[in-house]
């Protein structure tokens, strides 16, 4: 079966991917030595878990990343989802441990898809304070508290958990984390803070955030292949959500008692893991010039503003490589073109450029996180030759 | 296979069981082995059998009379097909050309039924049931029904307590499935993730004075300027104002406003925007587009004063 990738070598400007793109160095020692099988992390398992495996030094990067995050103990998890799973069903079981928490949760207006269905697997009722709306879609601590409050009044309780999505996926805003933290802590209400979209790209500390749980997707911006994600704890929670397994069979007897429930006994990891051990270092180097790639997407967004009716919408000047533009003006133009809707993402392969979403143009998410000046510039040039605008350089 | 998608919809175990009523002579090849009934034949094909019945295949005479294979002589029966048919086909699935469709199904998804065929109403005797009122009256019809069954289904034809049937013609089955897979397509939206809960009946109103919805706002232009227009909900979550956003480039110098309109700069914008109360100016969100455009433009046209007009990047 002839099976290609249409799309090798082309610049990808989707926003989900940026963060993940694996260095050229790490793709060739995945190809030369990690990928024969799927298992590959699995030889040398003695402990019955990969996160307790040292041949490769698992048990080691798992402690480097939690250190790295501000956190005291780390495992890896079949995504940033599998992450969030972990946090869920941890705190669906609070209720019945501690009479001063109910089964509601507060969960940010800007979060992820599989953060509410987390809580929906959990059986979590989910709350949400509001945001400010068009165009900016902010939000403030106070509107938590007020939601917490709401809670504790409605059910006698407070409610289990508040969770805050670092960077939203919709606009790129940077939310007031440590100023929610500070609510979360006055209340002695568990705090997550869902990263997906900033640990690995930006400075993220959880101690700094105040947060009890950190999720992190590796594939999304550690620079590595998925999926893959990370749920980083303090000792407090560790104990609860890293859990080993207590059952034993009830015929056989058998026990289980280095996996962990709660990220599916044993996360495995296989390439995608061994991807971002080999990743991190740079990882770790990169977090450090974080204002620069941030003046650089404001740059770059100012640019894309020069097409009329162009407007980037969320936060501004903005605080994260996500963007989001409002596009009239290509909506207008897609009326025109026998594609329709789909003529801008395909005008923009035609010119070496991939990741915009087929079929929008009313609006477009994107993100020059990582790529040279020059490939900055071939995709300003693209945009503004689609549009008709003229470019001065 | 048409009705897949149905099926899997309303969860359903059970076939949809298609029926072709046959009046050519074409060879009937999977008779029973002795006489049934058929509300019998269309539980056992729910479950997977095919049957070819001529009437002598019928151990019920009712159904003989309702499907059209003998014609009454003394005592009329209702609802009954008129044409005089050579066989019924009963089969599961509906990957060949049918008459008629039957749904055996709980109270359920009979809902759910009703909802994807846009409502439909429902007349049963509790007898003549599967044969007549969910077969040959949906086929002389062309409409849907369903039948709470009759005593023969349920004593004789192997239909369970909670069991209903719903009979729908061919045409609307393809609607119904069209409907279906759009709904799995889009999640409600191109990506999946639905942003915004803003009615369509707002959206249609919109679009009639040729404002277009974005991911939760409308945008259009009034008085030759750019204006979003965003409903906010209130902590509740109903929606209650509405916000009118005129985004500029401008410094805010040269721009003059007055209320209800003020002025807020966001990176290289100039956000000029009004909380405005629906109800208060008039405005029916639901309706009266026209009267949202000329209550807009007087607005716009009242309270932004712009020193510089060549300035706005709209």
């Amino acid at each position: 079966m002839k099976m290609e990738n249409p799309y090798k070598g082309m610049i990808t400007i989707n926003a989900l991917m940026r963060g993940g793109v694996v260095p050229p160095d790490v793709r060739e020692r995945l190809a030369s030595d990690w990928m024969e099988v799927g298992y590959i992390t699995c030889y040398d398992c003695l402990e019955g878990r990969s996160s307790l495996v040292d041949k490769p030094r698992i048990r080691k990067f798992l402690e480097e990343t939690a250190a790295f995050f501000g956190g005291d103990a780390a495992e890896h998890a079949f995504g940033c989802r599998g992450a969030q799973y972990a946090v869920m069903h941890t705190i669906a079981g609070l209720p019945e441990k501690n009479r001063d928490y109910c089964d509601t949760i507060i969960i940010d207006p800007n979060s992820h898809y599989t953060t509410n269905i987390a809580a929906e697997m959990n059986g979590l009722k989910v709350v949400e304070p509001p945001h400010s709306g068009y165009p900016e879609y902010s939000y403030h601590p106070e509107a938590f508290e007020e939601k917490i409050k709401e809670v504790k009044n409605r059910e006698g309780r407070l409610p289990a958990l508040v969770v805050l999505t670092h960077v939203d996926p919709y606009y790129g805003n940077l939310a007031p984390a440590a100023e929610v933290g500070d609510v979360c802590e006055k209340y002695e209400i568990p705090f997550m803070v869902n990263a997906a979209y900033t640990g690995g790209v930006m400075p993220v500390n959880m101690k700094q955030l105040k947060c009890d749980f950190l999720t992190l997707s590796a594939h999304k911006s550690m620079a590595s292949l998925g999926p893959l994600g990370f749920v980083v704890t303090n000792f407090k929670w560790a104990k609860d959500i890293f859990a080993v397994s207590q059952a034993t069979a009830s015929w056989s007897g058998r026990a289980f008692g280095k996996k962990i429930p709660n990220v599916f006994g044993c996360a495995i990891g296989g390439v995608p893991l061994i991807s971002s051990m080999l990743s991190f270092p740079g990882v770790r180097e990169r977090v450090g010039n974080w204002d620069e790639e941030l003046k650089k997407t404001n740059d770059f967004a100012a640019a894309m503003e020069e097409i009329p009716t162009v407007m980037l919408l969320g936060q501004n000047p903005h605080r994260h490589h996500l963007l989001h533009f409002e596009t009239p003006r290509f909506w207008e133009i897609s009326k025109t073109r026998r594609k329709k809707g789909f003529f801008l993402a395909e005008e923009m392969v035609k010119r070496g450029i991939v990741g915009l979403h087929r079929g929008m143009t009313k609006h477009i998410k994107m993100s020059v996180y990582g790529l040279t000046d020059d490939e900055i510039r071939k995709v300003r040039d693209a945009f503004h030759e689609i549009a008709g605008v003229g470019n001065e350089n | 296979m048409l009705g897949d998608a149905i099926r899997a919809y309303l969860g359903m175990k059970t076939h949809i069981v298609g029926v072709k009523l046959i009046e050519d002579e074409r060879e009937a090849l999977h008779r029973p082995g002795e006489p049934m009934r058929y509300c019998q034949m269309v539980r056992e094909a729910a479950m997977g059998k095919e049957f070819t019945a001529l009437a002598e295949d019928m151990a019920c005479p009712n159904s003989e009379l309702t499907l059209g294979l003998r014609q009454p002589k003394y005592v009329d029966v209702e609802p009954r097909i008129k044409k005089q048919v050579r066989h019924v086909h009963v089969f599961p699935g509906l990957n060949r050309d049918f008459d008629v469709a039957l749904f055996v199904v709980n109270p359920s998804q009979v809902m759910t039924i009703a909802i994807l065929l846009g409502g439909m109403t429902a007349e049963f005797a509790g007898e003549l049931a599967v044969c007549g009122e969910t077969t040959a009256q949906v086929f002389n019809e062309q409409k849907p029904n369903v039948s709470f069954l009759c005593h023969g289904a349920r004593m004789f034809g192997g239909f369970r307590d909670n069991e209903l049937t719903v009979g729908v013609p061919a045409a609307k089955v393809r609607d119904m499935e069209e409907l279906v897979e759009m709904m799995i397509k889009t999640g409600g939206s191109l990506c999946g993730c639905l942003v915004t809960d803003v009615p369509r009946e707002i959206i249609r109103n919109f679009k009639e004075i040729n404002f277009e919805k974005g991911a939760d706002y409308f945008f259009g232009e009034i008085a030759g300027r750019q204006v979003r227009i965003y409903l906010n909900k209130d902590a509740s979550g109903r929606f209650k104002l509405m916000t009118v956003y005129v985004p500029m480039k401008a410094a805010p110098d040269d721009v003059r406003v007055s209320p209800p309109f003020l002025m807020k700069q966001r990176g290289s914008w100039l956000d000029v925007y009004a909380l405005i109360d629906p109800d208060k100016v008039g405005i029916n969100l639901y309706m009266q587009g026209e009267k949202i455009a000329r209550t807009l433009e007087s607005l716009i046209r009242t309270c932004i004063e712009e020193r510089r007009p060549d300035a706005n990047a709209g």
